[in-house]
């Protein structure tokens, strides 16, 4: 029986080895079909750099199931997480570019592809941006008891000049988007604050409920149905369910009114043209539907169908801002 | 008190419609499947179901996912006791005597003990979730970093009893444990240690693949080193027990039931830190604590009641507060948005039919857990009748399957792997492996805690905050007691024989 566990052994260093050093490097991009109306005659896989749960799997996973009313196509929801979102981008660009594999994506993959300074001719130019399908805007959020004893967003700002930096700010990551948007505020308003990670939103939610954060720097939904407010909202105009929180604008502040996180689709460059235009066609029929429309209107999420080129000039906006603020925190050389 | 009762009576209402039933049944049965594949967590195991619910009405669907979370963390325990590879983390724990008790011939009690834990844990967490959701949601909130730190320092004392008189090979397993956590993407700014260049490194060794390795492949690369032809298992005695011979762990079910419903309702500590606190708890109350590791019912009743007990207080604060306690409350929360509802306060206010029928599904999918583990006790207890060159193959497959169903990649089959190779030589040489797996559990939160703690208010959280001060005197008194008893009893001895 030792022979079997020398046996066992060595078959495990071989998968090891194997597993450990398989090139992951992306395929070669699949010449373009020819055009013509294109027809799944397979399940198409969406890949998710989130888990179970996290924002783009629930928006993916309902994006489909609505879908499913426009087309025959089967879709598989796939989640592969870690790797500072790389591997699912990873994985995505692994297989071919034929039409089979959409990327569900958001903005902290594109953050991460810069923060990671990673090959962003590989991560970023290696896909064809499909469609942008959600603007979830920039909320700064307090206690509602801290509103019911008069505090504002001015107060907020008044507060943290008067605590010289000790104010706290929960944010999900140093270094990511909700971080950044603390940041430009402080800019903005000319103070100083402390900006801790608490992981995720509701986690952050929960630290401003139990006083161990001021503020936090989440989006509406974070303070749907809990005893938060929303002091302050990146949007054109005040959203429902939110007619008491006021704009940027109108405190001030316009140059924060556009601050939002995104979330879409992308492909593999080298994917059919014809595959393209069909998925944005579902996108756009989804877009519409009633049942997306009330999903992302009770989570404070604005609906967008931002497609082809119009989508990339947003995530070249998204890596610049990136860039720009990694540095200014010396997080970047 | 009245209010509950009619409104959890009309919760029961709803419970007992045919649909409802038999949504509850398979999620029970879709969960303890999932639960006792390694690498399916029940977390994976609630969000396979999740597609379903978009079409259901909302309170099916969460009777459906309900079923499918307790089934699951129930099942992990399954394949814990009969080949020492927990389904789940937090079934880990009850690997440590559920599987000596299989091994040594007892796996129908094994199997009974972890059913009946699991079983009266899930209701202690129904009942308290019921009772004291919104009290005890505020209590959780008032849990800052500095008491999460304090809490995972409590609980690395618990390496102090693991390791009984080798308790610096325990100390060692620890820290090579807590020291794993620094590869990887630290959790603050994403700044990457220990890495080496190579991206796979990024996500660090993720616990699962980590004790598959550690616990399956260790004892099976440990098994065939010291095996001998004709060798078999014990006698075995697949029989569960009868009824009366649970009360003989009672206390410890519901001692573990009620700390584990505790320790589950504050946001990320989770099932695996509560069944690990609690195990540590119940051997420092046995009255046979050198029993624990070896074979000891109250070991395996104290870390399955805690373990299911945890879920009831995973949702204290999703449903009171809409703050998702751990990584399967967060898939329900998703589910329940999906809808258009919004768990907080107000839910149990405008939502009594769906918070209660929640409620009433709980009791139900722990009814049917019953059910479908006396069934299938039966069935699975077989397992261990295999002969060894079928069921130690199997037990490879088993754990390389599981560990690659984590991402779907090969990376956690090489962590896992890994780490069979390190548990083999752990269990080689004397160094127990359950301490890596606390290090690997409680490190990420300590570090997290420990520096979000400082942020907020600087060295003072330490001795300013009551709860941090006394849970850190606490872990102290923990680890000396002992000592200094042994001591005591060491000088009490010498002066006798004097």
């Amino acid at each position: 029986m030792k022979r079997a566990l020398v046996l066992l052994l060595l078959v495990s260093l071989t998968v090891g080895v194997f597993a450990g050093g398989q090139q992951e490097q992306p395929a070669e991009a699949a010449p373009a079909a020819a055009e013509g109306p294109w027809v799944p005659t397979r399940p198409i896989t969406i890949i998710t750099h989130v888990g179970p749960g996290g924002g783009m799997d629930v928006a993916t996973r309902l994006f489909v199931d609505i879908a499913r009313e426009f087309t025959d196509a089967t879709f598989v929801v796939e989640n592969i997480t870690g790797g500072g979102t790389i591997n699912a981008s990873r994985a995505v660009l692994d297989r071919p570019a034929d039409g089979y594999t959409i990327f569900g994506m958001a903005m902290s993959n594109v953050n991460s592809v810069v923060a990671n300074e990673f090959d962003r001719g590989t991560f970023i130019d290696g896909y064809h941006w499909i469609a942008k399908i959600q603007r979830d805007p920039a909320a700064v959020i307090i206690r509602k008891s801290d509103r019911d004893a008069g505090m504002d967003f001015d107060g907020i700002i008044e507060d943290a000049r008067r605590r010289g930096g000790r104010q706290v700010w929960a944010v999900p990551v140093l270094g990511g988007n909700k971080h950044f948007e603390a940041l430009m505020i402080w800019q903005a308003t000319g103070v100083e604050a402390t900006a801790t990670p608490f992981e995720s939103g509701p986690l952050g939610a929960a630290a401003v409920l139990g006083g161990a954060a001021d503020v936090q720097m989440g989006n509406p939904f974070n303070a749907a149905g809990r005893d938060l407010w929303v002091a302050a909202i990146a949007s054109p105009e005040r959203m429902d369910g939110f007619e008491d929180s006021p704009t940027f604008a109108e405190l001030g502040f316009p140059e924060l009114n556009d601050e939002h996180i995104w979330r879409g689709f992308a492909v593999k460059q080298g994917t059919p043209r014809a595959m393209i235009e069909w998925f944005q066609g579902i996108v756009s029929q989804v877009h519409q539907h009633p049942r997306w429309r009330a999903f992302n209107a009770e989570n404070a999420i604005m609906p967008r169908a931002v497609f082809d080129d119009d989508f990339r000039k947003i995530v070249d906006s998204t890596m610049e801002k990136t860039e720009f603020w990694l540095r200014e925190l010396g997080m970047l050389d | 008190m009245i209010d509950i009762l009619v409104n959890l009576g009309g919760g029961f209402e709803i419970m007992f419609t045919p649909m409802a039933i038999l949504l509850c049944l398979l999620g029970v049965f879709a969960g303890i499947t999932f639960g006792a594949i390694p690498g399916i967590s029940p977390s994976m195991a609630v969000a396979l179901l999740l597609p379903m619910t978009f079409r259901l009405e909302p309170i099916l669907g969460m009777v459906l996912l309900l079923g499918a979370y307790k089934g699951a963390n129930y099942g992990g325990s399954v394949s814990a006791v009969l080949i020492n590879t927990p389904g789940t983390p937090s079934a880990a724990v009850t690997a440590f005597d559920g599987y000596p008790m299989a091994k040594s011939g007892r796996v129908g009690e094994a199997m009974g003990v972890s059913l009946y834990a699991s079983v009266i844990g899930g209701i202690i967490g129904t009942v308290v979730l019921i009772l004291f959701a919104a009290p005890l949601a505020r209590v959780a909130l008032r849990f800052w970093p500095s008491e999460y730190f304090a809490l995972t320092v409590l609980g690395l004392t618990t390496v102090a009893t693991m390791g009984g008189k080798h308790w610096q090979k325990a100390l060692v397993a620890v820290v090579f444990g807590l020291l794993l956590n620094t590869v990887g993407m630290e959790p603050f700014a994403g700044t990457r240690r220990f890495t080496f260049g190579e991206v796979r490194l990024f996500e660090g060794f993720s616990i699962v693949p980590a004790i598959i390795g550690l616990f399956a492949l260790g004892e099976l690369f440990y098994n065939l080193e010291h095996y001998s032809k004709g060798e078999k298992f014990d006698k075995l005695a697949y029989k569960l027990p009868k009824l009366s011979y649970y009360l003989t762990v009672w206390k410890n079910i519901t001692r573990a039931g009620i700390l584990g419903t505790i320790i589950g309702i504050f946001p990320g500590a989770g099932g695996t830190i509560a069944a690990f606190i609690s195990y540590d708890v119940e051997k420092r109350f046995s009255k046979k604590p050198d029993e624990f590791g070896k074979g000891s019912p109250e070991g395996v009743a104290a870390a399955e009641s805690s373990n299911s007990s945890s879920a009831g207080g995973a949702l204290v604060p999703l449903l009171a507060l809409g703050i998702p306690g751990s990584a399967t409350a967060a898939v329900l929360l998703s589910s329940l948005l999906v809808h258009g509802l919004n768990p907080g306060p107000e839910m149990f206010v405008d939502e009594p039919e769906l918070v209660y029928g929640m409620f009433a599904s709980m009791f139900m999918a722990n009814a049917f857990i019953l059910v479908v583990g006396l069934l299938g006790a039966q069935l699975f207890v077989r397992v261990t009748d295999l002969s060894k060159k079928l069921l130690y193959p199997l037990i490879f497959v088993f754990a390389i399957v599981g560990s690659y169903a984590v991402t779907n990649s090969m990376y956690p089959v090489v962590v896992c792997l890994a780490f069979g190779v390190v548990g083999w030589i752990f269990r080689r040489y004397g160094f127990p492996t359950a301490p890596i797996v606390l290090g690997i559990v409680l490190g990420r939160l300590a570090e997290m805690s420990f520096r979000q703690a400082l942020m907020i208010g600087g060295i003072e959280s330490f001795y300013q905050r009551p709860l941090t001060l006394i849970m850190l005197l606490t872990a102290i008194a923990a680890v000396v007691y002992p000592i200094v008893k042994k001591r005591i009893t060491g000088r009490a001895a010498i002066g006798r024989e004097d």
